[in-house]
């Protein structure tokens, strides 16, 4: 932590290494969280890129009341929220494009595929806040402190958040699964008949 | 059946990372055993801790440093050409050509020249004050009007350079009119005192006056 305040006081006094350093640290957990919560990787890159741009041209104004990582993941968040609401995406996976039936490599990856872009589909109708919570927990394994601090909330209110998305989401894959098989057996009805 | 244990809950996502204590990890392990809902959580937790995020290449975080750092310039750059563009606006407008402001300069000279030496003179006055003056004064009122309006265009310094040239003048005049009075020859007189602009005209009727005056204070 103190080892990011040298760094922003060095990046500050125009010293490009402590720059450098920076990025380089945090661009990697910064993408895996934006790339989950945007699903594209040219979405990611560009907002990877404004986040350290925002981070960087608002030096001045970091108190240092969080740290430089949460700071970060605040801005992150912001602007992926902003990207998500614009178009919540939610890519579906055409089999006829891609399906080669007699290799069942390719049928496997289907199928986690398939399953991938349920529980996608599931996790774009959580809410906000709950879903970036659970996010942050399971997928980037932030601590309820980290993430009240990142969501500026307290920290009842993060792990709130986070049952109410574990049990939303369990809910919704059930429903989905219960789904996907009744889909299947009327399928398996029509062609018997 | 639902758990509504939430000790157990909060730590399952730090017991899938392996990030608990031994009694703690033991505590777990003995509720998942005995708990579906638990462990159909703990699974769930796993789908979605599973979720694959593309590396995109060695290229593309060696690259993310520059490429930040001169999105940075330029972002200053379109700040810097903002302030620029303020800054070049207003010198646009002090940097307009010599000769222009030496013209607004000499139109304003003029126009408080022509306020403070004229300060109740109206050019559609010019009639009426030409009628109030001494008519014997003015050879013919058509030139009168003429020289007040050319007298009026005049600036303060060419006014000076006038009445310069008007007191030469009129010390040759004054010597020539005092000999032709004294001697009574008057050749050319007139026309000499038709080339005279007002002020010529007036001074000569003051000096012609004082003539007059010394010469009945002599002959008295």
């Amino acid at each position: 932590m103190d080892e990011d305040f040298d760094r922003i006081n060095r990046c500050e006094a125009g010293e490009r290494e402590a720059f450098d350093e920076l990025v380089m640290k945090y661009q990697k957990p910064l993408y895996a969280m934006i790339y989950r919560m945007v699903s594209d990787h040219e979405d990611t890159s560009d907002i990877l890129q404004k986040t350290f741009l925002k981070a960087f041209t608002g030096l001045k104004n970091f108190e240092g009341r969080s740290s430089f990582k949460t700071w970060l993941y605040q801005i992150a968040i912001n602007l992926a929220k902003n990207l998500y609401r614009d178009r919540s995406r939610t890519e579906q996976v055409s089999l006829d494009d891609v399906v080669i039936r007699r290799d069942p490599k390719t049928i496997e990856t289907l199928i986690a595929k398939e399953s991938s872009q349920r529980l996608r589909r599931a996790l774009v109708k959580l809410p906000e806040k709950q879903r970036i919570t659970l996010m942050l927990r399971i997928q980037e394994g932030r601590s309820f402190n980290e993430i009240s601090a990142i969501m500026k909330s307290s920290l009842g209110t993060a792990k709130a958040n986070y049952h109410h998305a574990v049990q939303k989401l369990k809910g919704m894959m059930g429903n989905q699964e219960s789904g996907d098989r009744n889909q299947k057996a009327g399928t398996g009805n029509e062609m018997q008949e | 059946m639902k758990c509504k244990n939430k000790d157990i809950k909060e730590l399952l996502p730090r017991y899938r990372e392996e990030g608990l204590d031994p009694d703690d990890r033991i505590r777990i392990e003995g509720h998942l055993a005995a708990c579906a809902d638990c462990a159909a959580e703990l699974d769930l937790l796993g789908v979605v801790a599973a979720v694959q995020v593309p590396d995109p290449g060695e290229a593309f975080w060696s690259a993310m440093p520059d490429r930040v750092y001169h999105a940075l310039q330029e972002e200053a750059g379109k700040k810097g050409a903002a302030k620029r563009w303020d800054l070049s606006r207003l010198g646009e407008v002090f940097a307009l050509p010599r000769w222009a402001w030496a013209t607004a300069s000499l139109g304003i000279v003029v126009a408080v020249a022509w306020i403070v030496l004229y300060p109740g003179t109206q050019p559609v006055e010019m009639g009426e004050n030409f009628a109030q003056l001494e008519e014997p004064a003015y050879p013919s009122p058509d030139e009168a009007v003429m020289a007040m309006v050319d007298l009026a265009e005049l600036e303060s310094g060419e006014l000076d350079t006038v009445a310069g040239w008007a007191d030469k003048e009129l010390s040759s005049m004054t010597k020539q009119v005092e000999s032709t009075v004294l001697s009574g020859d008057n050749q050319d007189v007139y026309e000499e005192i038709t080339e005279l602009d007002i002020q010529e005209l007036e001074q000569l009727h003051e000096m012609l006056k004082n003539l007059k005056a010394e010469g009945a204070r002599g002959s008295g």
